[in-house]
This record gives C-alpha cells, sequence and structure tokens, in this order.
C-alpha cells in the first residue's frame, strides 16, 4: 500500500526574510497579470449578457412540450412525468378526445420553482413529448407567473435541435408511430384551453392566441 | 398478501414486490464465520450474533452495550478503534422494542467492521457511549431528536438538527414528513459554552461571542458561540441544524430512483462521488454491478470531483484568512471541471448522473478528449496556489500548529478523510474497500503529521495530485466498450427505441417507473471515499418501492463534532483558519 | 466587439446568440415576461426625472449581501469568481454586514431554524433594500415538502425576483440581477 508521508520544509533564511518570497509570489500575479493583458483572447471571463456561454446538449433548462407533424401536442396525458417527478411540481389534467377517443392533457402545468431540473420528467416519458431547452434565463418578478401552462410549453413541430438540451436519446430516431399511441393525435385546444379558468390571472391574462403562433421556436 | 420485514412484525402493504427473496450478501459464508470467531472472542451471553448479513453483525442486550465497545475496542487482536455511525431505525409495533440502535465500528488492525444492533424503546434508556467513544457524541443526540431514543449518561442530550420549538421525533414512522413547527426570535435558546479552566490571574473580564450562523467566515449555516478571556478562546460551543433538509425522511417517501436528486445535495461540491456512493448500496442490496463502461465514468468523474471539492476548500480557507488572489485561480479551473460534468449529464453542480445499475446517459463523444485537457491543465494552477501559500511566511504563521488535533484524539471521534490523514494514519476507503476497480490504479496516500492545519492543507494538495494520476492512467486505458447501464427491466429503465416501438418495453418502462426498484428485504452498508472522508449509506429495504430507512454516514458531522474542543486555547482567527481547513459542508453535516 | 474564440478553454461560447435571445425580444413568452406599463397620469415630470436618475444610480451599484447557506452559495461564488465577474456591473462589493448592503442574495435552503436569522438580517439591512431568491429552495421550498424546511422564503420577507434552477447557472443569476436592476431603474420596487 503506497503512503507518501508530506514533510515540512523549514523555512530557508531566504524565505525567512520574507522579501524574497513576496517578490516570487507578486511575480505569480504578475504573470497573470501580464498574461491577461497581452492575450485578451483567453481571459476565463464571459461577458455574459452579450457573450452567452454554450452549454451542452444535454443542459437541463427550461421544459417544452412537442408536437407532431400536424401540430398536435403528442403529450398523451399518462402522469408518468408527475410520478417521476421527486418535486411533485408537473399538475396534469387529462380530458378525452370525442372524435378520436384518445386523451390528451387538458391541463398540463410546471411549476418552474418547485423544479429541480433533474431531467426524470424527459426519462420517464414514453411518447417523446416532454424536453429540456438550453434555456437558462428563468427568473421571473411574480410568483405567480411561475407556473407556465400548456400556451408556454407547447411548441410547433419540427423545432429545432439547436435549443434542445437534456432529451431522451441523441442523434435519429423515428419518432411516428410510437408504441404507446397512434400518431394520430387531436388538435390543441388552442382557442379555448379548458385550464384557462384556472385561478392564475398573471399566467392567463392576455390575448388567447394559438399556440403555434405564442411559441416560435428559439433560434429560429 | 402481507409479509413481515425481517426486524419487524409489521405488515408490508405496499404492490406486490417483484423480488421477494431477502438479500443474500456476497461472501456471506466469510462473515458469518468471522462474526461467530468475534462473537467467542467477547465470550459474553448477553451478544448474539445474526447471520447473513453484509458485516458481522451481533444483537447486544441494551444495558451491556458500553462493556461490548469497549471490549471490542481494546482487545489487542480486534482493536475496532474507529466509530464509525450510530443511528436509530424505528420499527413500530415491534414486540422487542420500538427501536434498533446500531452501531457501527471499523479496525483499522484488521481493515475489518462490526455492526452492534440495540433493540430499545422510548422509555427504555440506552447507556451512553460517551465514556468508550467520544466520536458518538453528536450521533447519540441525533438519534434522540430524530426518534427520541434516550441515551443514559449523555452530558448535553438536547436537540441537534431541528430547533427549540420543534414537537416529537421527525424520523419515527408516524411522524408525518411535512409537519413544521413555527420557530420566531424570542424562542431561540442562549447558548452558553462550558469554560473548563478560567485563569485566575487574568486581566481580561470574560466575553461570550456569537460567531454566525450568517457570518462570512462560518459558510453561512454554522454558528459557533465562544466565550473569550481576551483575544483567547477558553470556552467553544457549536450549534448545528441550519441546513436540515430532512434528508431521511425524504428518502422514505420517495422511491429508489428519487432519491438520487437528494444525494446530490448532500456534499454539493462534490455531488458525483455521492450518486455513486448511493447508486452503489442499492446495487449491493440489489446483487448487480454497473457495466464496466459506467464504473469508469463514474471513476473519473468522481476524481475530478474530488479535486474540485479540495480546490474548493483550498479557495474558501485562504480567502477566509485573507488571501483573495487564491481564490480567483483555483475558482477558474473548479469551472472547467463543472463544464466536463455539463457536458456528460446537462448540470453542473447537481448533476443527478448516475442511475442504479450504471448511468443515465452515455458520456458524450469527446469525453476523453476534454478530460485530456483538463487533466493537463490542472496542474498548473495547483501549482500556482503552491507558489503562493506553502513558502509564505505569513500563511505559514496563520497555519502552523493550528487547530491541531492528535491521532488518538481524531481516531476517537471518529475522523476520516483527509483530516484522518492529516494525522498520521493513512486510511482511505479507496483502499480499503476498494470499489469501482480503484484496487488497479496505482496511487498513494499521502500523510502528514501533527494533524493542524498545514497538514490539512498539505494533505489536500497531495490529493489532489493522487487524484490526477488516477486520471493519468485512466485516461491511458481510455473508455472500455458496452453499455453503461444493466441490462434489467426491474432496475434501469429501457431505451427509448424500444419503449417507442415495444409494447414490452413499454410495459417495463410504465412499471419501473410507477412501481419503483424493489430491492429484496434486507439491510446493507456502503462506503465510499468521499471529498471530506468516508460516506456511507447503510439501506434498510422492506421490499416495497421505497426505501424503508436510508442513513447517511455523514463525515463532516464527526469532523465538526471536535471542532469546538479544537480551538480551545486560541484566538478567533485561528478558529476561523481552523474552520475552513475542516472543510465542513453545511448540505452534508446537518442532511 | 470582435466574436472571442478561446483555443486553450474546453468551455465553449458564442458571441450573443443561444439561449433566450428570443426572449430579450420578446418572441417567446417566458414566464414574468411581461413588464407592467404605467399608468396613465401616475408620473409627474419632475418626480419621474428624479426618480428615473436614483433608479439609474441604485440599479448600477448594488451592494449585494451574500446569504448563501447550500449549493447554490456555491454557483453564487462562481458569480463573483472570475469567470462571470458580477464586478462589471457595480456590484463587486460584496459585503458581509446587513448594514452596509442593499440587495440581499439568499441563496441556498433556508430552514425554520434558519427563519428567525434571515428575518433579522433582512431588518437591519437600510432602506431601499432588493431581495433575490435565488433557487428552487429559497423560492418555494423545492423538493424539500419537509418537516424543517420552509417553503419559500416569501413567508417571512418579500421578494423582488424569483430566480428558478436547482441551482441556477450563474449566467441565469445574473440574468436576475439585470432583471432586478431594470427593475430598479424603472423605479417599480415592492417596500
Amino acid at each position: 500500500m503506497g503512503v507518501i508521508k508530506i514533510e515540512r520544509k523549514k523555512l530557508t533564511f531566504l524565505e525567512r526574510i520574507y522579501l524574497w518570497e513576496t517578490a516570487k509570489g507578486m511575480m505569480v500575479t504578475l504573470r497573470h497579470l501580464l498574461r491577461n493583458l497581452f492575450n485578451y483572447k483567453d481571459l476565463p471571463i464571459i461577458e455574459y449578457p452579450e457573450v452567452k456561454r454554450i452549454y451542452s446538449e444535454r443542459f437541463r433548462g427550461r421544459h417544452i412540450l412537442t408536437t407532431r407533424e400536424d401540430g398536435t401536442t403528442r403529450c398523451v396525458a399518462c402522469y408518468m412525468c408527475s410520478t417521476a417527478c421527486p418535486a411533485e411540481c408537473i399538475t396534469i389534467e387529462a380530458a378525452e378526445d370525442d372524435r378520436t377517443r384518445e386523451k390528451f392533457p387538458a391541463r398540463y402545468e410546471i411549476d418552474l420553482l418547485r423544479c429541480v431540473y433533474c431531467g426524470y420528467c424527459v426519462d420517464a416519458c414514453p411518447e417523446d413529448a416532454i424536453y429540456m431547452t438550453r434555456d437558462y434565463e428563468l427568473a421571473i418578478d411574480t410568483r405567480a407567473r411561475s407556473v407556465v401552462g400548456l400556451r408556454d410549453l407547447v411548441v410547433p413541430p419540427n423545432m429545432p435541435v439547436e435549443p434542445m438540451g437534456w432529451r431522451p436519446y441523441y442523434g435519429e430516431m423515428r419518432k411516428e408511430g410510437t408504441a404507446g399511441g397512434t400518431g394520430r393525435g387531436q388538435e390543441i385546444r388552442t382557442a379555448a384551453f379548458p385550464d384557462d379558468k384556472a385561478p392564475n390571472p398573471d399566467l392567463y391574462q392576455g390575448d388567447v392566441r394559438p399556440a403555434s403562433e405564442s411559441t416560435p421556436a428559439r433560434g429560429a | 398478501m402481507s409479509t413481515p420485514t425481517r426486524f419487524s412484525s409489521m405488515p408490508y402493504t405496499g404492490p406486490a414486490p417483484t423480488n421477494r427473496s431477502p438479500y443474500i450478501p456476497k461472501g456471506v459464508d466469510a462473515i458469518d464465520k468471522r462474526g461467530e470467531e468475534i462473537e467467542a472472542k467477547i465470550a459474553a451471553p448477553y451478544v448474539t450474533s445474526v447471520p447473513g448479513q453484509d458485516l458481522p453483525t451481533f444483537i447486544v442486550e441494551r444495558e451491556k452495550i458500553v462493556e461490548v465497545l469497549r471490549k471490542l475496542k481494546e482487545d489487542t487482536e480486534l482493536r475496532f478503534e474507529l466509530p464509525v455511525d450510530l443511528f436509530g431505525v424505528d420499527y413500530p409495533r415491534r414486540p422487542e422494542g420500538r427501536f434498533d440502535v446500531v452501531y457501527q465500528l471499523y479496525s483499522f488492525k484488521n481493515n475489518e467492521r462490526v455492526r452492534l444492533v440495540v433493540h430499545t424503546d422510548e422509555d427504555k434508556a440506552v447507556p451512553s457511549s460517551l465514556p468508550v467513544f467520544q466520536g458518538f457524541d453528536w450521533f447519540e443526540r441525533e438519534a434522540w431528536d430524530m426518534y427520541g431514543i434516550k441515551f443514559d449518561g449523555h452530558y448535553n442530550l438536547r436537540r441537534i438538527l431541528t430547533h427549540e420549538m420543534f414537537q416529537g421525533h421527525a424520523l419515527r414512522k408516524d411522524y408525518d414528513p411535512a409537519q413544521r413547527w413555527l420557530l420566531t426570535e424570542k424562542d431561540v435558546a442562549k447558548i452558553v459554552p462550558v469554560v473548563e479552566h478560567h485563569p485566575e490571574d487574568s486581566d481580561f473580564e470574560q466575553v461570550t461571542l456569537n460567531l454566525g450562523p450568517s457570518h462570512p467566515a462560518t459558510h453561512g449555516t454554522l454558528r459557533i458561540v465562544v466565550t473569550l478571556d481576551g483575544e483567547r478562546i477558553i470556552g467553544a460551543d457549536t450549534e448545528i441544524g441550519y441546513l436540515h433538509r430532512c434528508f431521511e425522511k425524504m428518502s422514505e417517501t420517495h422511491t429508489y430512483q428519487q432519491v438520487i436528486p437528494f444525494t446530490d445535495r448532500l456534499n454539493y461540491c462534490s455531488a458525483i462521488i455521492n450518486n455513486v456512493g448511493y447508486c452503489m448500496a442499492v446495487e449491493k442490496l440489489l446483487g448487480i454491478e454497473a457495466p464496466p463502461r459506467a464504473q469508469y465514468i463514474r471513476l473519473v468523474l468522481s476524481e475530478f470531483m474530488r479535486i474540485a471539492d479540495h480546490l474548493v476548500c483550498i479557495a474558501t480557507n485562504v480567502l477566509d484568512m485573507g488571501a483573495l488572489t487564491n481564490f480567483w485561480y483555483l475558482f477558474q479551473p473548479r469551472e472547467e471541471i463543472y463544464q466536463l460534468v455539463e457536458a456528460c449529464c446537462g448540470a453542473r453542480l447537481l448533476p443527478t448522473y448516475t442511475r442504479v445499475g450504471g448511468l443515465s446517459v452515455d458520456a458524450p463523444a469527446n469525453f476523453l478528449d476534454m478530460a485530456k485537457t483538463l487533466v493537463k491543465k490542472l496542474p498548473k494552477h495547483i501549482d500556482d496556489a503552491e507558489k503562493l501559500l506553502l513558502r509564505n511566511r505569513i500563511f505559514l504563521q496563520r497555519v502552523e500548529g493550528v487547530g491541531a488535533i492528535t491521532r488518538e484524539s481524531a481516531i476517537n471521534h471518529g475522523y476520516t478523510g483527509p483530516c484522518l490523514r492529516a494525522t498520521g494514519v493513512a486510511y482511505d476507503v479507496r483502499k480499503a474497500h476498494p470499489y469501482m476497480g480503484y484496487e488497479t490504479y496505482d496511487f498513494d496516500i499521502p500523510v502528514a503529521e501533527g494533524g493542524d492545519t498545514l497538514a490539512r492543507t498539505l494533505v489536500r494538495l497531495e490529493e489532489m495530485r493522487q487524484s490526477l494520476r488516477i486520471l493519468r492512467q485512466a485516461i491511458d486505458r481510455g473508455l472500455p466498450a458496452g453499455p453503461v447501464i444493466v441490462d434489467d427491466p426491474y432496475v434501469a429503465l429501457p431505451p427509448k427505441e424500444k419503449v417507442y416501438n415495444e409494447m414490452e418495453s413499454l410495459i417495463y418502462h410504465f412499471k419501473l417507473i410507477m412501481h419503483g426498484i424493489q430491492p429484496p428485504v434486507g439491510e446493507t452498508y456502503f462506503q465510499v471515499e468521499g471529498g471530506n472522508g468516508e460516506l456511507g449509506f447503510h439501506l434498510v429495504s422492506d421490499g416495497s418501492k421505497n426505501p424503508y430507512r436510508v442513513r447517511v454516514r455523514p463525515p463532516c458531522f464527526a469532523v465538526y463534532q471536535a471542532f469546538r474542543k479544537m480551538i480551545v486555547g486560541q484566538t478567533i482567527a485561528d478558529a476561523i483558519a481552523t474552520l475552513g481547513s475542516l472543510n465542513i459542508i453545511a448540505g452534508e453535516l446537518d442532511r | 466587439m470582435s466574436k472571442i474564440e478561446h483555443n486553450d478553454s474546453i468551455i465553449g461560447r458564442k458571441y450573443a446568440d443561444l439561449p433566450g435571445q428570443g426572449a430579450e425580444k420578446g418572441a417567446i413568452t417566458l414566464p414574468g415576461e411581461r413588464a407592467r406599463e404605467p399608468e396613465a397620469g401616475e408620473e409627474s415630470i419632475l418626480l419621474t426625472t428624479l426618480e428615473t436618475a436614483m433608479g439609474w444610480v441604485r440599479g448600477n451599484s448594488l451592494w449585494p449581501m451574500p446569504f448563501g447557506t447550500a449549493c447554490c452559495a456555491i454557483e453564487m461564488m462562481s458569480m463573483l469568481a472570475s469567470h462571470y465577474d458580477i464586478a462589471r456591473f457595480g456590484a463587486e462589493v460584496v459585503r458581509f454586514s446587513p448594514r452596509q448592503a442593499d440587495l440581499m442574495i439568499v441563496a441556498g435552503t433556508i430552514v425554520d431554524k434558519m427563519g428567525p436569522v434571515l428575518k433579522k438580517i433582512y431588518d437591519q439591512m437600510p432602506e431601499p433594500k432588493y431581495v433575490l431568491a435565488m433557487g428552487a429552495c429559497a423560492t418555494s421550498g423545492g423538493f424539500y415538502r419537509a418537516y424543517h424546511v420552509m417553503q419559500g422564503i416569501d413567508e417571512i420577507v418579500p421578494v423582488d425576483i424569483w430566480v428558478p434552477g436547482c441551482p441556477p447557472t450563474p449566467d441565469g443569476l445574473l440574468y436576475g440581477i439585470l432583471k432586478l436592476k431594470e427593475k430598479i431603474e424603472r423605479g417599480e420596487i415592492r417596500r
């Protein structure tokens, strides 16, 4: 078993008179200073609002709900994400489409303040419906606005990969015709979200736009 | 169907578990044999060995526990000197007493562990083990706070983690996890440190001074009350619990998978190590092993996180002493370590990367290149810090001989990790109980003499170099091929393409999310070397999807309890230098 | 300023592009993105000018008091350290004394035992004072729905900015501080 014993070295005379060591310490600092002065490109600083750090494609930021080609939400309100969520921050109310007899989320809310961004909802989703984005600029100034509903979450189909973060798989995969659903689904009820009557005036004030208009893809 | 759990008569009412056969640990025959040997050595009628456990386990009669502890400690062949852990477990309605008090000891001589179990009840007090092991001081207070287990002869049996107005005992099974109690400012109890030797001829008046919890040098969550004679500390007391986030109760209300994000937040400076420790404990219970590729990535990230942990410790320690430059220089490489972690799993500080049975996702394609770049860059930063510190007379005068603890005292207080190695004991879990293939890497345990602040800093600096050594070897070996998670539908989620396209996988996926992992009935302990010492997870499973009990063996807890003795006789500035060098992480201390 | 390239660093970065650029332009609806519009006749000209000046001054010289308890405090330190460098916004004067600070950054879980301490420190801060709650625990209790954890610090002190995340990245926190700065400059702060 290898054991190293670290010996303490006694200070030499030169080190004890203090000035020489101070000068050497200043040299280290000076080296950093000069390197930074003449090699501006390698400064560690990120000038945040102007320059933004690119996080990896696995970054766990704000959530989105994906849609199928025909503009319907992929989510089938199976409650898997809310079951897997350790923070219990996802509230789902399921409804059934009269025509196709398929379930869809009448209400889907995520409390962004409760959320711990662990990515379990994405792992749990069997329908490829919930992704996380690289969006980390989430600060809000009213607590009531922390709960985001379908209108803020649903994005149009063919979202570019660029702003996506944590997602169920990386690379190509056949997305349509999932085992759980027929892939047809139903239209998102944009004109009258059933959760518009939700007791959250802050979140749902203003005009009600179709989801496809209200949330265009970032970077598009 | 209801099946009683091993120690309890409480019926189990959860969903039908998938695996009801009890847990059989690896090498159980050898462990049982060793248990019988130890039992023969103690040779007492009040000790009964329990076969079939992962450690030699004995049930000891309540009144005789101190005697047994002393025998185990003082027997020249056994030498169980290190008090590892003491905690309670609650089994309501069990005939032989409601609570288990579990002791765990470690022997440096034989590199083995032993577990003692005492049955007790609400009204029956257990004799305090303080005369034998000083290190059980806070552990006993915690058991009192969390379970209401009384310890006879403890000098200061008051609440430790929860606040003064708290009613009831939170970890009892009948306590509602969300029941809070109001604490206002006027309820806060006054703490007066005990002054043992007050010099009669002192010219100064005694002053009692409160530091923290919101104090720049106490890292936001520690409260220290000192009695001063002039500038000298003549008595000190510490109060913790300002970050008690109920980890252990929360684990009982979440599934095995959901506990992983909670473990991140224990020692948040080196979160991956906690993930690994917890997941390996569950894997031990399940009798599975993560694939080599997952183990490799876990090991590499653990070592990087250990470096980050030490960087933060040294940076904040010298920052408390007024050296701001090092803070800037040392936080810079740390940022890049977090970048690597973020590339793997999408979060910088709290990764939640591992899963039971492996990893959540494979490492990115450029993982090894990034690691290589980092390993090349890190020594430069460590050298800079060394140059600025180790030959610096001001720094040396601040740390040499300050906050010293002797080897015997450190062991008796349950020290592990860099703080123990700074007293000259070469104990490292990675060497003593190798896991994840540490035995195949060539590295040394750095030890220093003196046990003072300087020794701790030296050990941490050298440990970073040793971690780099491990990393270089690992990078030379390259990533092993294969999957990153076990192929077991009862443990790991099936791959997504199967979930989308195959009915069977979808059902497994659904079952695993809804019913969780259901390990066999049993209990186990697994330890890893965390940034601050031995980080252990003791799991008790009743076969349901939630753990029955998750006990964390927090290294900081044992280290910090001796702090009030270490600073007596010194000045406040010394106390702050000492505190920084102990690297107390409140998330792990208070849980 | 030209695009910055770092040859040696493993940290990739891009000149003001990803993410949240859409948020700045109002292209996507983020929670809380809708700024309050002043009502007609709310302000007089003289006071408006003075208040604008005051707001501008205050917003550009925040003195933070870091109330860091847990994991978020480490990310807050990252924000103070070299990579993000809050000094660029005039807020590098970190004061541990509440008497000398006007922005309290509550980073980390506040448990019931800490509650009185937090309240006392908030009370000691001179007016005008602002509170930024950072991270899931400080803002709402996060996933600790537990017997000893405060479910958001707005139980005891008023909060001006909530920064979600667990922990938020340093950039996310900087975004929150910039947002607070804007808010101060607009003059809409609850006292």
